[in-house]
């Protein structure tokens, strides 16, 4: 595997430091479904004129950046036997509908 | 979520630095030559959406430097095609990212099936009943919650059925922001806020007015006379910055 150069580790570990800050200002809720919801405060004005705050569910932009670098930088393509399977189903499927069309033409 | 036609239009217009008549023609008749131009009435986001393409041209600009020499045509389709595979990646990152996050080994796909979509109407509406009074002093009623929220009865929905369900989203709201901040840190929160909307009753229109601009531009209103056109926004926003402006 290619090495990665000093300065795309420190990206990394920037990236990792920044996906796992947790300001005063942004709090982490889970819901009962157990979706991870972010919570910003004092995110927007409102025209009553508090600022109020903001929910914004799913992954944060850090996170998704964290994630997309490392991948990049070290991720690896692996055969996994759940995928064998369903390329071989996929092919004995195309199989029998080739030989199903074939008779039927006779 | 933005259109994706209607933000190349824009950007090739921003991108060749006109707006006129002639330009717009060019720019629309490739566009209508890929089947990708929609005629629709044109909004105040128009050129907002256009920007959002920067990060696309940027990429295709890094690897293709002769992006800015091709033909409209084929610079159109390149980015038309780049968004849909961005699409593609960005959806599948987000789905990895929160199976990571969240995600369980035996459901389908391992993510709920439900997204939340409500949660912040909820807080929303948390925050109107402990803070918005009546002209009487007392708590805004659910109804009105309601309506501020944008949330309609459904067909036939009899008031009290409509105000039990604003009730609901009021106390969801609630739940959020105590699980985010606890008991005590929900009681500060509130009362921060109560502090903040009795300040904010007491300013006149311009100062309210000032305070929007610098939240929504991040100008001040006195600099906002000073900017009047896109080079002064950009020294503008280099100074801030700390950096040099630009020598045009």
């Amino acid at each position: 595997m290619e090495s990665i150069p000093e300065n795309l580790e420190a990206l990394l570990r920037s990236l990792a430091s920044d996906a796992l800050t947790e300001d005063k200002n942004s709090k982490k809720v889970q819901h009962s479904s157990g979706q991870v919801m972010r919570l910003l405060l004092n995110a927007t004005r409102t025209e009553q004129g508090y600022r109020g705050a903001e929910v914004l569910v799913g992954p944060s932009r850090p996170e998704e950046a964290y994630v997309a670098a490392l991948l990049a930088l070290q991720g690896e393509e692996m055969e996994r036997e759940g995928d064998k399977r369903t390329a071989r189903a996929t092919k004995w499927h195309k199989q029998a509908r080739l030989s199903f069309s074939s008779n039927s033409c006779v | 979520m933005a259109q994706a036609s209607k933000a190349i239009l824009f950007f090739e217009l921003m991108r060749l630095d006109r707006t006129d008549g002639a330009a717009r023609d060019t720019v629309s008749q490739a566009m209508r030559d890929l089947h990708l131009y929609k005629e629709s009435p044109p909004r105040a986001t128009d050129f907002v959406e256009g920007l959002r393409l920067t990060p696309v041209y940027e990429l295709l600009r890094y690897f293709r430097p002769e992006l800015d020499q091709m033909s409209e045509r084929e610079r159109i389709e390149l980015i038309e095609r780049t968004i849909g595979y961005i699409n593609d990646y960005l959806k599948a990152l987000r789905r990895l990212t929160a199976f990571l996050q969240y995600g369980k080994t035996g459901a389908y796909e391992g993510l709920p099936n439900k997204k939340v979509t409500q949660a912040s109407k909820q807080v929303r509406a948390a925050e109107f009943r402990e803070l918005v009074k009546t002209e009487r002093g007392a708590p805004l009623p659910y109804a009105k919650i309601g309506k501020l929220l944008g949330e309609k009865p459904t067909p036939g929905q009899a008031p009290r059925s409509y105000e039990g369900r604003i009730k609901g989203m009021v106390e969801d709201g609630k739940g959020i922001l105590k699980q985010a901040l606890g008991e005590q840190g929900y009681r500060d929160y509130m009362e921060e806020k109560r502090a903040e909307l009795e300040h904010w009753q007491t300013l006149s229109k311009d100062e309210q007015g000032a305070i929007h601009m610098e939240e929504n531009f991040g100008i001040s209103a006195r600099d906002a006379y000073e900017i009047v056109d896109e080079q002064d926004y950009r020294d503008y926003m280099k100074a801030k910055r700390g950096e040099s402006p630009e020598k045009s």
